[in-house]
């Protein structure tokens, strides 16, 4: 059995927790609920004829009092930076976790995920979505949009 | 059972630390009874340790070297397993077991996660009335005790810049010192103030007794508009002079204020053929040049409005009738004089009337007198300046 540590990074309230809960359970909650600490989830996945289990670590969100949890990111394959579309300064933020994140963990594979795209109209959606780079999503852990590809795909980069 | 084992016993029995012990290929070697609540069940020996510590994964090498160095430790903190909180620490044991240490955290973690969640929705909160805020259109700041800015919106720092020594309270031009002057001449009203091109409507709120919240609105536009919406309304497009019923308002504030006038009804003769003949256009053109020569004979403070047509009516700012007289038949010698385009020469007829004092005056019955006049001076051959006839205050009050 092969398995991949898989960091949430991003800041508070971006819904980290919730594309974890989308994608294991398939489950969604609406009301917030800070995660402290971490908790980790595991997903079981085939690909091509191969067992792997994600590990997927929930880490706590960064926040203007709070910085990034560094001391969970070490040993991880792979990252998903998760912004919330309709905060701004959360989208601006990701350049500065994905370096952070990589000068620790040079070789790990990353994507983006945009979400909360279900609270935007839908002709922004497809705006967005247009000028999004080829490893970022537009997601809904809401509506379940994209959840799965987002995290299939960074485990195909890992993994193959 | 050798001395650090009775520590440790003693300290597992204390319901906080519980432990697994693991070998140098991961599995499990003993584990304390309390570990259960952690893992979901209780690990049996020679089972695989990354099924129950998936935290291990990607660590192993930190984990490893706790075997060959006495004194070296890896920790996670804040890790939830099974709703409860633990810190792990990986801890040398012996040669061939490493002991991974829960420390139970849960109650001081979740009072952590209950003050984290209270912080983080105030940030939310905070942010999101501060983009209310910067998207207002008006230029907003708070002032504290001590005078100086603590607080400006996006609209005031675009505005002002990095200037926070705008001084508001010495545009309002009344010898205000300090923003609690300001505070206290603005009370509960909104007062225009202007600042360099711009007006803006300023307005103060006390916030309990630390702060002042001044409020600019910008109504540059709105004044700009007022103004030409006022111009367009005051004065007629044709001759730039005013539209008569602007020149009745003023009318009727002389006759109130008990200011001297004469009133004066100018009308071109024989205009009428001029628009058959030469048309509109030249019509108008004709009114303007009509208008040019008139102003000319008219003082500054003399009031003239076009009345419709080719008729014009003044104001002369005197009660001296000769005085009038001889200065509209100077006028009307003028305006024969004036060499017009197309038509050469023009001639008009002129009524004066004035106020009679007498109780049922009005700027009306004025007017309506100094109108007679004129179409007397047109029956009588035109080219002519004529004064109302004298009546009695009785013949104009019946």
């Amino acid at each position: 059995m092969i398995r991949k540590k898989v960091v949430m990074i991003g800041d508070f309230g971006v819904g980290k927790t919730s594309l974890i809960r989308r994608y294991v359970d398939n489950a969604f909650d609406d009301s917030y609920l800070a995660t402290i600490g971490v908790k980790i989830s595991r997903k079981a996945l085939h690909l091509e004829d191969m067992e792997c289990e994600l590990l997927i670590w929930d880490t706590e969100g960064s926040s203007p009092i709070k910085g990034l949890p560094y001391s969970y990111f070490k040993g991880a394959s792979g990252a998903i930076f998760v912004c919330d579309v309709t905060r701004d300064e959360t989208v601006n933020h990701l350049n500065e976790h994905i370096n952070t994140f990589l000068m620790l963990n040079n070789a790990a594979k990353h994507v983006l995920a945009y979400n909360k795209a279900d609270l935007l109209p839908f002709h922004q959606q497809e705006t967005l979505r247009q000028s999004l780079p080829g490893n970022a999503f537009l997601t809904s852990a809401k509506e379940d949009v994209d959840v799965d590809l987002l995290f299939s795909i960074l485990a195909k980069e890992m993994l193959l | 059972m050798n001395q650090d084992r009775r520590i440790l016993n003693a300290i597992l029995s204390k319901d906080i630390f519980d432990y697994v012990l693991v070998d140098k290929a991961f599995r499990i070697t003993a584990a304390s009874q309390g570990v259960e609540r952690y893992l979901s069940s209780q690990p049996k020996v020679g089972d695989d340790a990354f099924v129950y510590l998936p935290e291990l994964v990607g660590n192993e090498e930190e984990v490893l070297q706790v075997f060959s160095r006495k004194y070296s430790l890896f920790t996670l903190e804040s890790v939830e397993k099974n709703n409860y909180y633990v810190n792990l620490s990986v801890e040398y044991f012996d040669e061939k077991q490493a002991m991974i240490l829960f420390h139970n955290i849960t109650v001081m973690t979740l009072a952590r996660q209950g003050i984290m969640q209270k912080s983080n929705e105030a940030t939310l909160l905070h942010t999101m009335l501060q983009k209310i805020i910067d998207s207002l259109s008006s230029l907003l700041f708070v002032v504290d005790r001590k005078g100086e800015i603590a607080f400006a919106n996006q609209r005031y720092r675009e505005y002002f810049g990095g200037d926070k020594n705008v001084h508001l309270y010495r545009y309002i031009g009344r010898g205000l010192d300090d923003y609690d002057a300001l505070c206290t001449y603005l009370g509960d009203k909104e007062v225009p103030v202007e600042m360099g091109d711009d007006t803006f409507m300023v307005q103060a709120i006390q916030i309990e007794s630390m702060y002042q919240l001044f409020t600019l609105s910008r109504v540059t536009t709105i004044v700009r508009e007022n103004f030409h919406l006022s111009q367009e309304l005051q004065y007629d497009s044709l001759t730039g002079v005013y539209r008569k019923k602007f020149f009745d308002e003023r009318l009727e504030q002389l006759l109130k204020n008990g200011e001297p006038f004469v009133l004066v009804v100018v009308d071109i003769d024989n205009f009428k053929s001029i628009n058959d003949t030469y048309g509109h256009t030249l019509g108008d053109e004709i009114l303007r040049e009509f208008t040019y020569v008139i102003k000319g004979c008219l003082r500054k403070n003399d009031l003239i409005a076009r009345w419709g047509g080719e008729e014009f009516v003044f104001a002369l700012r005197t009660n001296e009738i000769d005085d009038a007289m001889t200065r509209m038949e100077a006028l009307r010698k003028k305006i024969a004089r004036h060499t017009f385009p197309k038509v050469n020469h023009l001639t008009a007829s002129i009524g004066i009337s004035w106020n009679t004092h007498c109780p049922c005056e009005t700027a009306e019955s004025i007017l309506r007198r100094a109108d007679t006049a004129m179409y007397v001076a047109k029956n009588e051959g035109k080219n002519r300046v004529q004064l109302a006839p004298k009546e009695t205050c009785r013949e104009m009050c019946s």
